[in-house]
């Protein structure tokens, strides 16, 4: 795998990075009164060093709506926002990542976040998510 | 090291797990829900969590040398028995069920952590399958995380008020806070 350098050009620091969301690790936060992702979601995928994400402006760009990429697998899944800006704030790169998905789940918005997220960073990541596409049961104060 | 601070203070006093079983048996419909009664026995000493999802039965004891036990145990049990429900490749990318092993660490930290009057917090699997703790309320947030294999937790606390208070690291070297936190602020 070659080094990638981060694009800002090509996903500028006010896009939108939209992540799919576990339904398994979504929590009550009684300090913003919904239920909210972990930071266990905002994980690099496993023996990889980045992170899927899906630029919106490259989303507007090819007529991706939020549901397209919930689609199949992930048709229970959420969607959720963490602008570029923060991503590079906690030492990650951002770029465009097409060529790495699965033929049969493609977007051309496809990008990567690409640095460590360690149990210290994954937190002030997940810290500024903003719901896109959040659970039915966002503001179920039920803890279960 | 942490986890000779964490044993030095803190052992496994409160809750052992005695078998640790994964048992198949036929098939069956998964249970839409846990609740006390089909899920959790107890006698003097002992609570067993059983779940059952698909052909499989996953049977975890805590011994609990003294009963009854505190009030948070066995709410905190169902909840991370939620967790073994959970099937091979729960994440649609391929996870193990979650580990019972991380899940018994889990709840003998709590042990060592609350007091009686401390939230509960909530249970959902890691990436590695394993298990995280959260709490978000008051203006905190803590989240404590068990991967399988890790003998002891790693903790990420953050107060919004005074951001510059935050702290994050292993389980061990944090005890006294932990223990401060839930039983001040993080408590009804």
């Amino acid at each position: 795998m070659f080094d990638r350098k981060d694009d800002p050009v090509g996903i500028p620091n006010g896009t939108r990075l939209l992540r799919r969301i576990d339904p398994e690790k979504v929590v009550y936060d009684k300090n913003r009164q919904e239920r909210r992702p972990t930071s266990q979601n905002f994980q690099n995928s496993k023996d990889e060093p980045t992170m899927s994400v899906f630029a919106e402006n490259v989303a507007l760009e090819h007529g991706e709506v939020p549901s397209d990429f919930l689609k199949g697998r992930w048709s229970t899944w959420y969607l959720a926002a963490v602008s570029a800006e923060w991503m590079r704030q906690h030492n990650q790169k951002v770029y465009l990542d097409p060529d790495n998905q699965d033929p049969d789940d493609f977007h051309p918005s496809h990008a990567a976040v690409d640095g460590p997220k360690d149990t210290k960073t994954r937190p002030k990541i997940a810290d500024k998510y903003e719901w896109v596409v959040p659970p039915p049961n966002r503001f179920d104060a039920d803890e279960g | 090291m942490a986890s000779t601070a964490l044993s030095d203070v803190w052992g496994p006093s409160t809750l052992t797990d005695s078998r640790n079983d994964i048992t198949t048996v036929k098939s069956q419909s998964v249970p839409v829900g846990l609740t006390p009664a089909d899920i959790v026995t107890s006698t003097p000493g002992m609570i067993e969590l059983l779940v059952e999802s698909g052909n499989e039965s996953r049977r975890v004891r805590f011994k609990v040398p003294s009963w009854p036990g505190p009030q948070w145990l066995v709410p905190s049990i169902l909840r991370a028995g939620k967790l073994l429900l959970l099937p091979y490749d729960w994440n649609r990318q391929g996870a193990p069920p979650v580990d019972s092993m991380a899940i018994q660490i889990a709840i003998d930290t709590l042990s060592s952590l609350m007091s009686p009057s401390s939230s509960l917090p909530q249970f959902t699997p890691t990436e590695r399958s394993g298990v995280q703790l959260d709490w978000h309320e008051n203006g905190v947030d803590l989240e404590i995380a068990f991967d399988p294999g890790e003998i002891e937790g790693l903790a990420v606390f953050n107060d919004q008020a005074r951001p510059e208070l935050e702290w994050d690291g292993p389980v061990g070297k944090h005890l006294q806070e932990l223990r401060t936190l839930l039983r001040e602020r993080l408590a009804s």
